[in-house]
């Protein structure tokens, strides 16, 4: 029981995390790309870290990756806000006609 | 069981491999930045199956810290990329 | 609840998972810690419970709308690997401005980063109330204006007020 219910876990979050790695790679733009990485990266860590929870068992590991779990939830759509932010600013920029260091 | 383990850990490596494609070929930062913050997410990730198939749970504190450590380096970064591109501060 | 004792409890509690076991060696030695972090952080407004936070009466709200979340968040995926499994992607982005009636800066980033889960929806800025939205296509942005999320969020500061 317990069993079928990691490799359950664990075939989804890989699955979405090969969706997401897909997206990165097929999506046309920046802005495409990171919807792509913020969404499939938030629930495939999750199903994959929930999955190592049951593994563990009653203990202080699953509380930590319990608060790791926690943590991704919380961080991984700020930092995708933030680089979406950068190329919004920089799209706002270069319509004006400033144009600089295009690549870094 | 250490078995289903060690072929999710392949499978996440080949992900791990083709996000690195994205993070060498994206034509700007941005692209760049995207693919990095998706491999640390990953690497977390792989550190807590290492961890449960050696049977070492003091690996789980070093994902711990990597998380942390991962997101401040994405928001560093992301700050150091506007102040390139001259964005209102 | 004030901001200190939310501030400590939750300081604690991430000690107490870390440290693997409760005794009062530990526990000294976190409140030592604390007391030093708080010294160096506590004159700048990063801590958690700026504002009032009256966690346990809405409780049963925030449940809500972690259901919801987790159900949205769900339903974006399976949108995502629809788009980028089929064979031509076929997208239209556009970006769209909304004024959210939200008034706490906690519950304005709390839905900034729901949107950004929510499917095909993506928040690119956040100033004061105007968010700025970037949509993989025009019809998912029409999904904001009537979100339940918003609803449940302005019940609790109703209820808060």
């Amino acid at each position: 029981m317990k069993g079928i219910l990691i490799i359950f876990l664990l075939s989804g979050g890989l699955f979405f995390f090969a969706v997401g790695t897909l997206g990165l790679l097929r999506l046309p733009d920046v802005l495409g790309r990171a919807h792509s990485a913020a969404k499939c990266d938030t629930l495939g860590a999750v199903m994959t870290l929930a999955a190592a929870m049951v593994y563990s068992g009653w203990n202080a590991t699953t509380l930590k990756i319990l608060l790791m779990i926690l943590f991704i939830w919380i961080t991984n759509p700020t930092a995708t806000h933030l680089i979406g932010r950068v190329v919004y600013l920089k799209n706002a920029k270069s319509d004006n006609g400033v144009r600089k260091n295009e690549d870094l | 069981m250490n078995q289903v383990f060690i072929i999710a850990l392949m499978i996440l490596a080949f992900t791990i491999i083709l996000c690195t494609v994205r993070a060498i070929i994206g034509p700007t930062a941005a692209d760049r930045l995207v693919a990095v913050n998706v491999i640390g997410t990953k690497t977390i990730v792989l550190i807590v199956l290492v961890s449960l198939i050696l049977k070492e749970t003091y690996f789980v504190d070093v994902a711990l810290v990597y998380a942390l450590i991962s997101f401040l380096a994405s928001i560093i970064i992301a700050e150091f990329i506007e102040g390139e591109t001259g964005g209102n501060k | 609840m004030t901001r200190i004792t939310l501030t400590s409890l939750l300081t604690i509690g991430f000690w107490i998972v870390l440290s693997e076991r409760l005794n009062l060696e530990v526990l000294v030695a976190g409140l030592l810690l604390i007391s030093i972090m708080y010294m160096l952080y506590g004159k700048q407004k990063v801590a958690i419970g700026h504002e009032k936070i009256f966690f346990i009466k809405s409780l049963g709200n925030y449940g809500k709308y972690f259901w919801l979340l987790v159900k949205e968040i769900i339903a974006a995926n399976l949108q995502v690997a629809k788009i980028v499994l089929g064979p031509r992607i076929s997208i239209s982005p556009t970006m769209i401005t909304y004024e959210t009636k939200l008034e706490s800066a906690f519950h304005r980033t709390v839905f900034a980063n729901s949107i950004t889960l929510t499917p095909g929806t993506l928040t690119v800025s956040l100033v004061d109330n105007i968010l700025t939205i970037h949509c993989l296509k025009g019809e998912y942005g029409e999904q904001i204006m009537d979100s339940k999320l918003e609803k449940i969020l302005l019940e609790i500061e109703e209820y808060q007020r």
